[in-house]
């Protein structure tokens, strides 16, 4: 991948890993810092990343990176608040769905959090999620379903006590 | 692979998402009827699905933005050596067509060096033309007045024609014969026939004694049988025999090709007449020492020149 090329993965995909990592940890300063290490990390090795792989290989390593951070702050586990709108199946407009999502996101599992922010805001595949995660296919589709029965949960609870 | 209560979360999502078939899909709903705990939960699952929310961006992008440089060309495996096998062939072909144009230069140069060489000898007309082994090259019918300043003396040796020996005078008023020649080429040195009897010309001048007269002489060799071929470029008025032999004599070519011109009949003198000779003019000459001419420039025709150079009939009017 020549510099060119770098730059240009700069401009596509730097939102995309920011918002991955922000709705990981919810920091934004320390989720700007791990967006300049994985860039910097592609950097260094951008002679020999391939241009169509990159987007692949900045996500592993925000992903990597991720995880240090997490294990350095536990805090990441903490849930932070508690959703305030209530949500029904079909009587929220479309704000307040996705503020309650975001809510029920937070309280999700770190790994939980991870493959299915992947899964739906990148649309990686469960083998492609595998592949950055380092786990097995098998084990990204439980992490999936797991997530989204949580968040099932997570939200018919909001409706309930809303 | 059967699907129980410890595996079947990882054939859910695919079942929620329509993505089983076959065999798998069969399994699954088997799985279910025997669970309908899991069935219901199932059925009751809401799929919430997340979407990215486009407000967040990163900006910073600036401080990761690297400078772009003129970079290599990046190439591996066998690309890289399609590159290089194209390189070398480009350059092998690009050098053979160096080459050939480099001998077909080389050819060009010599053939202009001849050219030019053959150039000075016809555009630069001679005053002195020396011939080896008695080859008559001269034609007055394209003598021109010598170039003033370059008086000069050629060789022309037999069979080649070509100009072997380029001598050139200081003054074009002096002719000193072989005075500071330009070599061109070595000179021929050519053995010429022995049948030239040399006692026959005791007093022969010399081109010394040309030199004297001051003016460009010929020294034609004694054995004119062998005049047999004869120039086409000689345009010279003054030829020389050159000859290892002594020459008997020494005239002056004149441009002048009107029989009028001769002030005695070739009757008088009794020569022989061979047409391979132009007029001549006869100055101060071996001829007229031996009482062949009368005092005077004379005008003679060049066979009977020629007749008088032969060695029977010179002895005999010797």
């Amino acid at each position: 991948m020549t510099s060119e090329q770098y730059n240009i993965c700069v401009r596509q995909f730097a939102d995309r890993v920011f918002r991955f990592v922000i709705k990981n940890i919810r920091n934004e300063a320390d989720a700007r810092d791990i967006v300049q290490q994985s860039f910097e990390k592609l950097w260094v090795k951008h002679e020999t990343v391939e241009f169509e792989k990159a987007k692949s290989y900045l996500f592993t390593t925000a992903y990597h990176t991720l995880i240090d951070w997490t294990r350095k702050n536990s805090r990441m586990d903490v849930v932070e608040q508690t959703p305030e709108v209530v949500m029904g199946s079909n009587h929220y407009n479309r704000f307040e769905l996705k503020d309650s999502l975001n809510s029920a996101l937070q309280q999700l599992s770190n790994i939980q959090k991870e493959v299915i922010l992947l899964r739906d805001y990148e649309g990686y595949s469960y083998k492609e999620i595998a592949g950055i995660t380092g786990i097995s296919e098998s084990q990204v589709k439980v992490y999936i379903f797991r997530a989204r029965k949580n968040m099932h949960k997570i939200l018919t609870q909001m409706e309930k006590t809303g | 692979m059967s699907i129980n209560k410890i595996n079947y979360e990882q054939f859910a999502m695919d079942y929620l998402e329509g993505n089983l078939n076959g065999q798998q899909l069969r399994d699954m709903e088997q799985f279910l009827e025997r669970h309908p705990d899991i069935k219901k939960e199932l059925e009751e699952m809401e799929l919430f699905y997340l979407e990215a929310d486009e407000d967040i961006v990163f900006d910073q992008k600036e401080s990761l933005i690297k400078e772009t440089e003129p970079e290599a060309i990046i190439v591996s495996g066998y690309r890289k050596w399609w590159l290089m096998s194209s390189i070398a062939v480009f350059l092998i072909f690009a050098i053979t067509l160096f080459m050939l144009n480099m001998d077909v230069d080389k050819v060009h140069s010599s053939d202009e060096t001849m050219v030019e060489q053959k150039t000075i000898t016809s555009e630069k007309q001679q005053p002195s033309v020396t011939i080896d082994n008695n080859e008559a090259i001269t034609n007055n019918d394209e003598i021109n007045t010598p170039e003033e300043g370059s008086n000069r003396e050629i060789i022309i040796e037999k069979n080649q024609e070509k100009v072997v020996e380029i001598k050139e005078d200081v003054n074009n008023d002096n002719f000193i014969p072989n005075s500071n020649p330009i070599q061109k080429e070595q000179p021929v040195a050519r053995q010429a026939p022995q049948s030239v009897p040399t006692e026959i010309n005791p007093q022969t001048p010399t081109p010394e004694q040309s030199k004297k007269n001051e003016e460009p002489v010929i020294f034609a060799g004694t054995d004119t049988s062998s005049r047999t071929t004869e120039s086409e470029n000689n345009a010279n008025p003054k030829v020389k025999h050159k000859t290892e032999s002594t020459p008997i004599a020494s005239v002056e070519l004149e441009p002048i090709f009107s029989e009028t011109s001769i002030t005695k009949p070739m009757e008088d003198m009794q020569l022989e007449v061979d047409e391979q000779f132009e007029i001549v003019k006869v100055k101060e000459t071996r001829l007229q020492k031996l009482g062949l001419f009368p005092e005077g420039k004379r005008i003679i025709n060049r066979s009977t020149l020629k007749s008088v150079l032969i060695p029977e009939s010179f002895a005999s009017k010797d």
